[in-house]
């Protein structure tokens, strides 16, 4: 990576920290008008983060920290939110969400549509989807399978048809939509806003779930690249063994990282090619900085433009016949 | 009889595939102008998963078997390109070509 682009990537954490948190109080005190933050901690990079911007910024009293584990869940995850919310001196509350998960037919509906396509998928077995193509170094689009692996077995995947995705998918989304309603919970309880985690690339590129993890009050991250959430992590003491951690959607039984889920390249990479498209650079000039070939990073902007038409929908609030401005608020509200 | 003339022409192609994109993805934005080179990828009209669809579709309609490296952008991203790589296919492989849905168990 050149100077350049590390310099463009290069933040002041004293001064970013600070102006995080000094929106924060704005937004939580006087647009929301509410006591604290409530914050669903993944024992991620960007939740640990979250959290620790929401303690610095409204006291760690008016915290409320939420383990929302279920039965698929990696165990290490619930392990290093807690012990990050106990540093930090929030309180942490830990939800199994398994039995709502259940009675919502996630696990269920899931397998069914998974055995339409492996008749003996059950008991034990694991899965997870898996995007294939889009990468730099190929032309392919993208493609996903599902991946399965029986009980003491190998994993093999299958293309999945159309159908069988989207059912996959949708009653996957019940796990993010299940914590949302109990952050919710807990914030209506507790006369307190709810703290969303995504990153730039997640949020940019749509990779939440509406309804789910993309609901929240106030979204203190969403501006920064993933580079900059780390540094901002270690500016901020979060545990190294958070910070090492390669990120997991911790949505599927078989581990998963986001780049074979969703990004379908290094996240350090799509960082660089998500900065350069911003900041409108050739896919010539980008290529001389990221020591990249032209064509790759020509792919890359094609992809990142594909994901964002994708998941234009998902950013959208609900659409009005007729604007009511009586109760509209500037939805960058909070700032000087 | 030579493949040439068994196999679907390449404007009969590009024509099904138009209908095809009309009914499934543009069937809300019935003014939606959708020339033969006009992108279909990254513009809204048809996503990842509808990439896959409409892999199914040509796939049924032509009766060919779409390799995964074949799901490229350059095969599948425009109505042109979609005719021109089924029409290659029909007649390359000498059994493809049939116009004829695929039949349904």
């Amino acid at each position: 990576m050149s100077e350049a682009i590390a310099e463009r990537l290069r933040l002041d954490l004293e001064q970013v920290t600070g102006q995080i948190t000094g929106v924060l109080r704005r937004q939580v005190g006087e647009v929301l008008q509410r006591s604290g933050l409530v914050v669903a901690m993944s024992g991620g990079v960007d939740s640990s983060v979250c959290a620790a911007l929401a303690a610095a910024a409204v006291g760690p009293r008016r915290v409320l920290g939420l383990g929302l584990p279920e039965r698929e869940s990696d165990g290490q995850s619930l392990d290093l939110a807690r012990e990050w919310a106990t540093q930090l001196g929030i309180e942490f509350v830990v939800e199994d969400i398994s039995s709502i998960l259940d009675a919502c037919g996630c696990y269920a509906r899931r397998d069914a549509a998974i055995r339409r396509l492996v008749p003996e998928y059950g008991e034990g077995w694991r899965c997870k989807l898996v995007l294939e193509g889009g990468g730099l170094d190929s032309e392919r689009l993208h493609i996903c399978y599902v991946a399965v692996q029986p009980p003491g077995g190998d994993v093999r995947k299958v293309r999945l048809p159309p159908r069988e995705f989207r059912e996959i998918v949708a009653a996957t989304n019940f796990k993010q939509r299940v914590r949302t309603m109990l952050e919710y919970h807990h914030a209506d309880r507790l006369h307190f806003a709810v703290m969303g985690t995504p990153n730039r690339l997640e949020y940019d590129q749509g990779f939440f779930v509406k309804g789910g993890d993309g609901f929240a009050d106030v979204k203190p991250i969403a501006h920064l690249y993933k580079s900059q959430v780390y540094r901002l992590a270690e500016h901020l003491g979060v545990p190294a063994a958070v910070r090492t951690r390669p990120p997991t959607t911790d949505t599927y039984s078989l581990p998963q990282t986001q780049e074979e889920f969703f990004f379908s390249m290094p996240l350090r990479e799509l960082d660089l090619v998500l900065q350069a498209r911003n900041d409108g650079r050739t896919a010539a000039a980008a290529s001389v900085e990221l020591g990249l070939e032209p064509e790759q990073i020509e792919r890359a902007y094609r992809n990142v433009e594909r994901k964002r038409s994708a998941t234009r929908y998902l950013h959208l609030p609900p659409l009005l016949v007729d604007p009511v401005p009586e109760v509209e608020y500037p939805l960058t509200g909070g700032h000087d | 009889m030579d493949q040439q003339t068994t196999g679907p022409a390449q404007s009969e192609i590009v024509d099904r595939a138009r209908a095809y994109v009309r009914e499934n993805f543009l069937y809300m934005r019935p003014d939606w102008t959708l020339g033969d080179e006009d992108p279909l990828l990254g513009s809204g009209v048809i996503d990842s998963i509808g990439v896959i669809e409409l892999v199914e579709f040509l796939q049924g309609a032509f009766r060919l078997a779409i390799a995964e490296e074949e799901i490229t952008e350059q095969n599948l991203g425009t109505l042109a390109a979609i005719g021109r790589f089924v029409h290659q296919k029909c007649h390359a492989n000498g059994s493809g070509g049939s116009v004829r849905p695929r039949q349904v168990a």
